[in-house]
């Protein structure tokens, strides 16, 4: 048995799990540095940003062969079909004939050494390579980081069972949800606008997930993920969603890498003299969260404390990681989660709103050290504009501040009477379908 | 070939047609007799009659006798071992259970694989050393028992990891399936739930050919072993990308699926075969496929089939009467299978009950799965192989313990 063994080289089953760390670099390197200081006027997407800071990894000089992009179809729709002629599409023939854009500048280029792998309309597929690749450390001593970016509904929801397979495996990389956000993906109706993948993702316990509003939060969670992953080796990876609209980024005068990271940062400030509240927001959300700061000022005097919450998710674990020591260790001094952190000692409510279901941003709310309100979109999505459906899913600006005038009117801090006032002023109509339920 | 097929309006023309055939096949061999058909088919679609076709072949092993490897290596030592490993197995499963009732294991599973499994461990899968990365064994996930029995054996896991079947959360135990989670020095690949192994090995197979292709790392020969149940072949994820293994080449992938017939329930396919089914499936796919049906204790019998009288009898069994055969013994066989037509039932008149009743299948037989195997290793032909065995579930588990029984899968100890 032994010496049978011995002549085919040793034992098996048996996993080999250490690999030699990559060289990451730092958020002052150009791949990721493009993306920290704002887009100076111009107006680009999440997606945009992810696919340039995916151009910089490709092209390292150290790991940029390692990294493997992987599409099922439609990369055109996230903007990598450059990838097709610079990188090539991998297939085992080469090509065969002249493609039919041959004179274009990004024609369709198929490669027998091509790196990008497109795998055709199968999410299992697709799903399937990318853990081929994410497990590539073990099964070959060779860590490749793959990126499969895809249409966020037809992720979990198609391959969830891969996906847990993943975490077992301890997969290393990145699954990107493009066209994310139930209201920001407008015109593709109800099978399309994914509005949950973030708590089929948060399901998997070594799945980290955010949604970043900014490129420089895009950034900075994509250079922190490769380090845990390929550098400090941790067995976990990695969800991002990224939207399709396009809207100016602002420049930071610092950019709070470790609050991104923990999944919560204060993004800034409005005054207004009659009542405060506490605004959280993520993905293109955030925006209209900015947007009802505004209006909070202007129309009724309110200022606010604007935060940017990448990720829920994250702030959940680590207050269920603090609350079991707290509980296990009764006489220590308990750790404050990040959450509560942040918030303890500011001023008013807090009113959290998301284009994702409100258990999305509801899973914070043990540690939220005020009153909690959460806007989401639950509910079937339909075809419109993104305006029509902000309003249909009541998470547009309009509502965001009635919900904050609301709130203050509860707690005594502002006069009863505005909310209807302000229903009234914003053509609220009170007769609306409820998106839960029509 | 249906039984309608078989009617022959003109004996006498068709004898001279297979004189003609068999005339070739002697003096000009089986390239020149392919050939011929080859053309006499295209003839035939000229003026737009479509030849007959069939995805699939006779139920009797793809290599005839005397293509098989011959195996080397001790094979009474090799069935020592075999028999130790299923004993440390049952052991292992039925003692967790008697601490813990309702902790659960399968016993059915490997059972019905130990030789699949054996003869791969012994003389195939090839482990990491040096430069050569090794092979990669998508192990089943309910055989998992069978495997911790043989690390056993082999001093790599101890008498308490053993008694700790199941029983993990105090540390020092062994996961009921394969999850590199729970054991990230042992398992490489998991493979519950199913459907998700045969999926993940087709792609894994096609990432190494990139690896290889773009220069990352060279491949080799390392192969892809992907094991799997008939019943598992249900999953979508189990042949919905089988076109993807052709297609890409992937001729560093092999499927074995272990064809015992049963689902966790009752039969996979009581009223046709299962074989035939994943045979035409897997040959419309371009893959090869290779049928271990019969073990060797069949071949003489075949021998004495000149007019294809058995083989008709064998075409014409279903897998619930297959299931039958080896739930009611040697009797019922020599009455219902044997007994269909008199040619039959004359080649086993010398043959006891026991003797029927041991005639085993391929699954079973280490030459014959050593024969496939060896054909599959050496099949870099550019294309995948899938090994079909035929098995019974809860073999060596004895009648009264579930072989071959329905409830076969819920078996977790023995009397």
């Amino acid at each position: 048995m032994h010496l049978q063994r011995e002549r085919l080289g040793g034992y098996l089953p048996a996993r080999q799990h250490d690999f030699e760390a990559l060289d990451i670099p730092g958020l002052d390197d150009k791949i990721f540095a493009s993306q920290m200081g704002g887009s100076k006027g111009r107006e680009v997407s999440t997606t945009m940003a992810f696919v340039r800071v995916l151009n910089g990894l490709v092209k390292h000089k150290g790991f940029g062969k390692q990294v493997v992009p992987i599409v099922p179809d439609e990369a055109r729709t996230f903007g990598m079909e450059g990838m097709f002629r610079q990188l090539g599409i991998y297939t085992s023939e080469g090509q065969k004939y002249e493609p039919m854009d041959k004179g274009q500048l990004m024609f369709y280029r198929e490669d027998k050494a091509g790196q990008v792998l497109e795998e055709g309309i199968t999410e299992a597929g697709a799903m399937s390579s990318w853990i081929a690749a994410a497990t590539s450390y073990a099964n070959h001593g060779l860590p490749l980081p793959p990126f499969y970016i895809y249409y966020s509904m037809f992720g979990f929801q198609r391959i969830g069972d891969l996906a847990w397979a993943a975490g077992d495996l301890q997969a290393r990389g990145f699954l990107v949800g493009g066209t994310a956000g139930r209201t920001t993906l407008n015109g593709e109706g109800l099978q399309h606008q994914d509005g949950h993948s973030h708590l089929q993702a948060a399901m998997i316990p070594n799945c980290r997930t955010y949604d970043p509003t900014y490129a420089h939060e895009l950034a900075v969670i994509v250079q922190s993920g490769l380090t845990r992953m390929f550098v400090d080796k941790e067995p976990c990876f990695y969800y991002l969603t990224v939207m399709n609209e396009n809207y100016e980024h602002p420049e930071m005068e610092e950019v709070p890498a470790d609050d991104i990271i923990k999944g919560m940062y204060l993004l800034r400030e409005t005054q207004g003299d009659k009542a405060r509240v506490q605004l959280m927001g993520s993905g293109t959300i955030l925006r209209e969260v900015e947007a009802a700061a505004e209006l909070l000022r202007d129309d009724w005097g309110v200022g606010a404390d604007i935060w940017s919450v990448p990720s829920f998710s994250e702030l959940r674990r680590e207050a269920l990681t603090l609350d079991r020591e707290a509980f296990l260790n009764p006489d220590a001094e308990p750790g404050k989660p990040h959450v509560t952190r942040c918030l303890e000692g500011r001023q008013g409510p807090a009113i959290a709103s998301t284009d994702y279901m409100r258990l999305f941003a509801d899973q914070v709310r043990a540690w939220v050290p005020t009153d909690y309100h959460v806007l989401g979109t639950d509910g079937f999505g339909r075809s419109d504009t993104r305006e029509k459906l902000r309003e249909f899913f009541e998470v547009d600006s309009r509502f965001v501040t009635v919900a904050a005038l609301k709130a203050l009117a509860e707690r005594g801090e502002l006069d009863r009477k505005v909310v209807g006032e302000a229903l009234k002023k914003y053509g609220i109509d009170p007769a609306k379908p409820n998106p839960l339920t029509d | 070939m249906s039984l309608e097929a078989r009617e022959d309006i003109d004996p006498v023309e068709t004898e001279e047609w297979l004189e003609s055939l068999e005339s070739v096949l002697d003096h000009e061999g089986e390239e020149r007799a392919r050939h011929l058909l080859t053309r006499l088919a295209d003839r035939l679609r000229r003026d737009g009659t479509q030849p007959p076709f069939s995805a699939t072949t006779p139920h009797r092993n793809t290599i005839p006798v005397h293509r098989e490897a011959p195996m080397p290596g001790d094979l009474f030592m090799e069935r020592k071992i075999r028999s130790m490993i299923r004993w440390n197995m049952a052991a292992m499963v039925t003692r967790a259970n008697r601490k813990h009732r309702g902790i659960g294991g399968h016993l059915a599973s490997y059972m019905s694989s130990a030789t699949l499994y054996e003869v791969g461990f012994n003389h195939f899968f090839r482990a990491p050393n040096g430069d050569f990365q090794g092979d990669l064994v998508f192990i089943q996930g309910h055989s998992s028992p069978g495997i911790y029995a043989r690390a056993f054996l082999e001093g790599r896991l101890t008498e308490e990891q053993m008694d700790n079947y199941r029983q993990e959360v105090d540390g020092n135990g062994l996961s009921s399936y394969p999850h590199p989670w729970l054991m990230p020095d042992f398992w490489q690949l998991p493979t519950v739930s199913m459907g998700l192994g045969p999926i993940m090995s087709i792609y894994q197979a096609h990432v190494m050919k990139y690896l290889d292709q773009r220069g990352l790392q060279p491949m080799q020969d390392r192969k892809i072993w992907c094991f799997m149940g008939d019943g598992e072949c249900d999953e979508p994820e189990s042949l919905g990308a089988i076109h993807l293994a052709s297609r890409e080449k992937l001729d560093n992938l092999i499927f074995v699926i272990n064809c015992n017939l049963q689902r966790l329930d009752g039969p996979v396919r009581g009223n046709s075969r299962i074989m035939d089914e994943l045979e035409g499936v897997f040959r419309g796919a371009g893959w090869n496929v290779i049928k271990v049906v019969w073990g060797r204790l069949w071949d003489p019998l075949f021998e004495k089939d000149k007019k294809g009288v058995l083989q008709k009898v064998m075409d014409e069994t279903v897998d619930g009467e297959y299931q039958n055969c080896k739930s009611n013994g040697g009797a019922y066989t020599r009455e219902n299978f044997f007994g269909r037509y008199p040619e039959t039932a004359e080649m086993v008149k010398d043959m006891s009950d026991e003797d029927i009743w041991k005639l085993n299948r391929g699954g079973h037989d280490p030459f014959k799965v050593y024969a496939a195997y060896h054909q599959a290793v050496n099949n870099a032909n550019g294309r995948p192989t899938v090994v079909l065995a035929h098995t019974v579930k809860g073999y060596g588990l004895g009648s009264g313990d579930g072989e071959a029984a329905n409830e076969a899968h819920q078996v977790k100890t023995m009397e």
